[in-house]
């Protein structure tokens, strides 16, 4: 017995050094971090001077933020439109090129391909597309049909949606991996299914949706993590004149959580408040992530019962 | 005897190598500042120049656009690992220097008179108390540059270069300048950086934004003078003189300090760094003071050198900072920006080294005593409120009174919370 677990702990031992190197590398790079942060929301901390422990006072301060419940609001739509639309048209896409069709590989690759472009670089196209009002193509478009333009970017109820607009040409990444998922499900269902005379849509909603439920349950999270923490797209957006402006465009039309939160930690050298954020983000995350994972699991149980 | 000449010639070898190692020691250190890729050569010919006349000291520069230097320059400060010598626009510069981040250069042989040698205006952002964490080396002044077949067109004479154009006159001249096609805007009159711009009108009102630029303790801007001063503004926006802030930037108008050589603007609010690439495009163009109110103000910056905290040779940079703000001024000046020290001003004013005619410099040198720095307080929040207001304001957003409101309310609340 005693030689059984003389075998176990040394084996234990060897797997503890095996993975030591990445072991240390979270611990300082990921764990402490994560630790000092939240440590540093409990104080005012400029960076240059020592922490002042506040206690809860920079959560409290973000109840009352009008810039913070911008950003939040902001979030919240590009989550649910971003992850939602992104998620529901990925899958659509996918499903459609799963088909024997003509030119299918053609397509994958025009969707796909907007994903090697640096999304800085989408956000930064994407101003003299939405940008002015003599200027932008949107409204040169709008003005041929005798509609009068909108200043997309600069006001708070449109620029959210143009980041969530512009978001959809990343939609490839998401149909590859629905792909990759359809591809691995049995032919021998839709075959079935296609005897039973089954339809396109029917076998979609029934064969193919149930099958890919880890993946989706994958796509989802990946997408709420993406969508709580976009920033490049609305910075590229909003930076205007190079200048290092301290505003998130306009009357912070495209302020997002941690475009905020490098505002604040970055710009106005409130790194507790930016922590404060930071955690507000994990929270959101975490929230959102439980709700995710008790509705799909319920809906496997449901499946495999039936 | 074949060993002893063997020994001899090997002793010589290694007295000379001696003789070769003892050498002057050179110190090296590191010079940091902001430049876009051909402002970076006329840098590097600087420290090339100072190290001809100073063999023991080697220079390491690294230039950077401006806005990765910003970010490079903060994470190298938290991190301590600074470069020695550092470059500062006074905007950017008091949270280092009210957090203790720079090296007192107080007591440094010669710091104190230097100091006393330079523009009045310029000093403020490197005091802070009775101690000195910098030196000016530059002044960066605006002055209306404009094109001068537009004026031509327009059948409008070239404003005077040394006497100001007021308000009205500005405006008259505006309302022609502009050209509209089909209710649209083609030519606006002018592009300026609105964002610095409000303070200038402000102050040329008669009114003030501030109480005191270091330690403010409350907004003046609520009252008569400083309202007029922000619908001044609006009311460019108002009658298409300039773009609203939306197209100030980008477009067709191109940006405050490049808008003259879209050839659809007749005149922009730019420094004398603004003039090589109307030179390169051969554009017929001339200078005129910026226009006036009241009085004359005009926002400027005041460029300074620092020495990072955790520098191992402060005496060696010093010696270059010393250089760059006294001697070497005039060829820093090339570069763009004013000198700082009164003396080189004089000399520059007289001896014109920028490559542009004496005519077209005068308006910059005009300016240099007028130049309002704005408030040195470690904190951006200010910043973000005066912004967002200007951006409101310029997009017609609110008016003029509801401005000058929110920035005293908003603006006294934050600063009553800034520690020093």
């Amino acid at each position: 017995m005693a030689g059984k677990g003389g075998l176990l702990a040394r084996r234990n031992r060897m797997g503890y050094v095996y993975i030591l190197p990445w072991l240390i590398g979270f611990i300082a790079f990921q764990a402490f971090p994560i630790i000092y942060s939240f440590y540093i929301s409990l104080h005012k901390w400029d960076m240059l001077t020592k922490p002042k422990f506040i206690g809860w006072v920079n959560y409290q301060s973000l109840l009352t933020d009008p810039r913070f419940m911008i950003s939040i609001r902001n979030t919240f739509l590009f989550m649910i439109f971003s992850m939602g639309l992104g998620i529901s048209l990925g899958l659509f896409i996918a499903a459609l090129l799963a088909e024997n069709l003509k030119g299918n590989r053609f397509y994958r690759t025009v969707f796909y391909l907007p994903n090697l472009v640096v999304p800085v670089a989408f956000g930064m196209m994407m101003r003299p597309i939405f940008g002015g009002l003599d200027y932008g193509l949107i409204n040169i478009i709008l003005s041929l049909f005798g509609f009068e333009g909108v200043r997309w970017l600069d006001n708070p109820s449109t620029a959210i949606w143009v980041v969530i607009i512009t978001n959809f040409w990343f939609i490839g990444a998401c149909m590859i991996i629905f792909l990759a998922g359809i591809k691995s499900i049995s032919r021998t269902y839709y075959e079935a299914a296609e005897i039973d005379g089954a339809g396109w849509f029917r076998r979609l909603f029934h064969i193919t949706i149930p099958l890919l439920g880890p993946i989706l349950f994958f796509q989802t999270i990946t997408g709420l993590i993406y969508a709580l923490q976009i920033f490049d797209i609305p910075m590229a957006m909003a930076n205007m004149g190079g200048s290092q402006h301290t505003t998130m465009g306009i009357n912070d039309s495209l302020g997002t959580l941690i475009y905020y939160l490098y505002l604040l930690g970055f710009r106005n050298w409130n790194m507790g408040r930016a922590s404060a954020v930071g955690w507000v983000v994990f929270g959101i995350g975490l929230i959102f992530t439980t709700i995710i994972l008790m509705v799909l699991r319920k809906s496997w149980k449901t499946q495999e019962t039936n | 005897m074949k060993r002893r000449v063997l020994l001899t010639v090997l002793a010589l070898f290694i007295f000379t190598a001696m003789i070769v190692s003892a050498g002057p020691k050179v110190t090296t250190i590191t010079y940091t500042r902001w430049a876009g890729t051909e402002e970076a050569k006329d840098f590097q010919k600087l420290a090339d120049l100072f190290m001809s006349k100073n063999p023991d000291i080697k220079i390491v520069c690294d230039f950077l656009p401006w806005d990765p230097y910003w970010n490079k320059l903060q994470a190298t400060i938290i991190g301590g690992s600074a470069p020695d010598v550092l470059s500062f626009s006074h905007q950017n510069s008091a949270q280092y220097v009210s957090r203790g981040a720079l090296y007192d250069i107080t007591k440094l042989p010669g710091a104190k008179k230097l100091l006393d040698e330079m523009q009045e205006g310029t000093k403020t952002p490197v005091l802070l108390g009775n101690k000195i964490y910098g030196m000016p080396v530059g002044a960066g002044v605006r002055a209306m540059i404009y094109n001068k077949e537009l004026f031509d067109k327009a059948g409008i004479p070239y404003p005077d270069n040394k006497k100001p154009m007021t308000w009205d006159e500005f405006l008259k001249i505006g309302e022609k300048l502009t050209i509209k096609k089909d209710g649209k805007v083609v030519q606006y009159a002018a592009n300026f950086h609105k964002l610095e711009m409000w303070e200038s009108l402000v102050v040329q009102a008669g009114g003030k934004y501030i109480d005191y630029y270091t330690k403010p303790t409350k907004i003046l801007i609520n009252s008569k003078d400083g309202i007029a001063g922000l619908q001044y503004l609006r009311t460019l926006v108002e009658k298409q003189i300039i773009p609203p802030y939306e197209d100030s930037w980008e477009g067709a108008f191109g940006s405050p300090d490049s808008a003259v050589v879209t050839g659809k603007v007749a005149m922009m609010q730019a420094g004398p760094w603004a003039l090589s690439p109307l030179k390169e495009k051969k554009m017929n163009f001339g200078t005129a003071p910026l226009f006036m109110g009241k009085k004359r103000a005009n926002r400027g910056y005041v460029n300074f050198l620092a020495i990072s905290k955790n520098c191992k040779n402060p005496k060696a940079a010093w010696r270059f900072i010393e250089w760059m703000c006294g001697e070497g001024q005039m060829d820093f000046t090339k570069t763009g920006d004013l000198p700082a020290n009164k003396k080189y001003f004089e000399l520059a004013k007289k001896e014109n080294p920028y490559g542009y005619p004496a005519e077209i410099m005068e308006a910059f040198f005009s300016e240099l005593p007028y130049v309002i720095t704005g408030p040195m307080v470690p904190t951006n929040d200010l910043t973000t409120l005066t912004e967002q207001t200007v951006m409101d304001l310029t997009t017609l957003r609110i008016t003029a009174e509801q401005g000058a409101k929110r920035i005293e309310g908003q603006g006294n609340g934050i600063i009553a919370n800034i520690e020093y």
